[in-house]
């Protein structure tokens, strides 16, 4: 964010000029903005079903005054999805008054090459009144857009908060485990009888399991554990720490919702159990 | 007020940049509207030297004393910024807290924990619904904003640097590089004291440790540097013309806050570095202190 001050205050010299051509309107994007390349250059962003509005769009005019990006209150709306509704307006009213009569965030939608001339279609968020100029050349330049912080900030401080005041050396968080003490996860965790009580309960289930998918019962049978599945589930109640990986569709999900639920009735909140998934939709799920 | 200049040994210096810190932080709960005021340093060598003293200060400092520690504390939260200050046991206030609006924000907080949070940023906390706790947390965070708010153009350091800012604003007709006489000399060449003592000068008196020479040419050097800071202030005023303002912003009220919601010390560097990062991402580049690596301090 620094940096982008640094060119803001100048006015932004580097940043690709634009000039308004035409609007257009469609019945999924909403209204498309086309515009002419006339310096600089635009990439268009590789993630096309989530748009950021990554960039903030002023005219430009020749006038020695401050530029009106310098005055740009990033952080009133960095972790926002634009376009913004009625709840989160108040928002972008809270920058300044000049911020608001010129300033547009903006998103690159297209880039189209039509006769070695290179045209960019943006969609923009603005002041209701604001209109685009025909014929007027306009600035591109990024604005500070990070969704993460927010959670990243809140995460920690959660496991500050439940962190118990003078934390002896089994008591420190696990998380900070991880830094203070990582050779401590390789230790075998639960006790022998323990172990033994969970696998027998599990082969138990998995002996009913087989009669009914013996019974051509199709559910009882995609709930059985492979051998390799068996494997992982000893070694996670064997050791601390295990690391577990299958190409998708191996049921990696369902090994790890089992044993969620199998720790937390047997031991209630007491236990942490750590996952780190890849995709969303598993860290979700768990 | 009149101008006053200190000068001293380093011991010393801690305490005298405590009272000065401290008398502004007093006026501005006296005065109204409270004073503004902006800390200058004529190098980025002595910018780092003043950064460098007052973490070394905090690392070696005796933990137990706690008038000390109040001392550093006060000082560090007032003019310190930067990745380097994860060595310390101190990290102040990062972008007037507007990173951390979540946590007035509704969500699976227990009670239990919006009292804990409340608690650490100094507030009452032992009666209020789940409601009337979060907004209590609101207010303390609109307070802060408030204080040590924004409202400028660009993000201004806790310590500027004269020499780039003049760089910036004016071209002096000095050939190549130029220091601190030159620039006087220049802006100020029929000033009615004495010229500002060069760089060498100043390197003998230390070499040949005539200490009250040296004293004396320091506070005339620090002299020098305030009386270019106003000529050059009233050479943008005059200069610019009516239309434009060249000196667009206007200093900021005294502030020494910190925010430590987070107890454990990994957690609350943790949290400083993450708001550090992501906003000044090259930060981690080049603030680091080759000396003074990042370690978590193992207990």
């Amino acid at each position: 964010m620094i940096a982008l001050w640094q060119d803001r205050i100048e006015g932004c010299p580097d940043a690709p000029r634009l000039e308004y051509s035409s609007t257009s309107r469609s019945q999924v994007d909403g209204y498309l903005h086309t515009f002419l390349l006339s310096s600089g250059y635009v990439d268009l962003p590789t993630d096309k079903d989530r748009s950021f509005f990554g960039f903030i769009l002023t005219e430009d005019t020749d006038a020695a005054e401050v530029p009106v990006e310098s005055l740009f209150d990033d952080l009133a709306v960095f972790n926002l999805v634009f376009p913004l509704n009625r709840f989160l307006r108040h928002r972008w009213d809270s920058q300044v008054r000049t911020v608001r009569e010129r300033l547009f965030v903006a998103d690159v939608h297209e880039i189209n090459v039509r006769k070695l001339r290179t045209y960019v279609v943006l969609k923009t968020f603005g002041d209701i009144n604001l209109r685009l100029r025909l014929g007027a050349t306009y600035r591109l330049s990024p604005r500070f857009v990070d969704f993460n912080i927010t959670k990243t900030l809140s995460t920690l401080l959660e496991m500050d908060l439940k962190t118990p005041n003078h934390p002896g050396y089994m008591t420190m968080h696990p998380f900070l485990q991880l830094f203070s003490d990582p050779r401590a996860f390789a230790r075998l965790s639960s006790s022998e009888v323990e172990r033994k009580i969970f696998l027998d309960a599990s082969a138990k289930i998995h002996r009913t399991l087989k009669e009914l998918s013996n019974l051509d019962h199709e559910e009882a049978q995609n709930l059985l554990l492979k051998k390799s599945q068996e494997q992982c589930l000893r070694h996670i109640l064997k050791y601390r720490l295990a690391v577990i990986w299958g190409p998708p569709g191996n049921s990696g999900l369902y090994l790890c919702t089992t044993f969620n639920l199998m720790s937390h009735h047997r031991h209630g909140k007491d236990l942490h159990n750590f996952f780190i998934a890849i995709a969303p939709a598993s860290s979700q799920t768990c | 007020m009149p101008n006053t200049c200190v000068t001293g040994h380093a011991d010393t210096f801690l305490t005298h940049l405590h009272e000065i810190v401290e008398h502004i932080l007093d006026l501005n709960e006296v005065a109204d509207p409270p004073p503004k005021a902006q800390v200058y340093v004529f190098s980025i060598a002595e910018r780092a030297a003043l950064q460098r003293t007052l973490i070394e200060l905090a690392l070696t400092s005796d933990p137990l004393d706690d008038e000390l520690q109040e001392k550093i504390r006060l000082c560090i939260g007032a003019l310190c910024e930067g990745i380097s200050l994860l060595s310390t046991s101190f990290q102040p206030l990062v972008l007037s807290g507007a990173l951390v609006e979540f946590m007035g924000k509704k969500g699976g907080v227990s009670n239990a924990e919006l009292q804990l949070c409340l608690r650490r940023l100094g507030c009452p906390f032992r009666f209020g619904t789940d409601n009337e706790l979060r907004q209590r947390i609101k207010d303390e965070l609109d307070r802060l904003k408030a204080c040590t708010g924004r409202g400028e153009v660009g993000l201004l350091p806790r310590v500027v640097v004269l020499k780039s800012e003049i760089d910036h604003i004016l071209a002096l007709p000095v050939a190549g590089y130029w220091n601190l006489s030159q620039c006087h000399a220049v802006l100020l060449p029929k000033s009615a004291g004495k010229s500002c003592p060069t760089e060498d000068e100043i390197y003998s008196a230390f070499v040949s440790k005539e200490t009250a020479s040296l004293e004396s040419m320091l506070r005339r050097r620090t002299e020098c540097a305030f009386e270019v800071l106003t000529k050059s202030r009233k050479l943008c005023e005059t200069l610019s013309g009516s239309s434009t303002r060249i000196l667009v912003n206007e200093a900021r009220v005294l502030h020494s806050e910190f925010m430590d919601v987070c107890r454990q010390d990994e957690f609350r560097k943790l949290f400083f570095m993450q708001q550090v990062s992501s906003t000044q991402p090259k930060a981690i580049l080049i603030d680091i202190d080759p000396t003074n690596s990042l370690k978590y301090s193992q207990k």
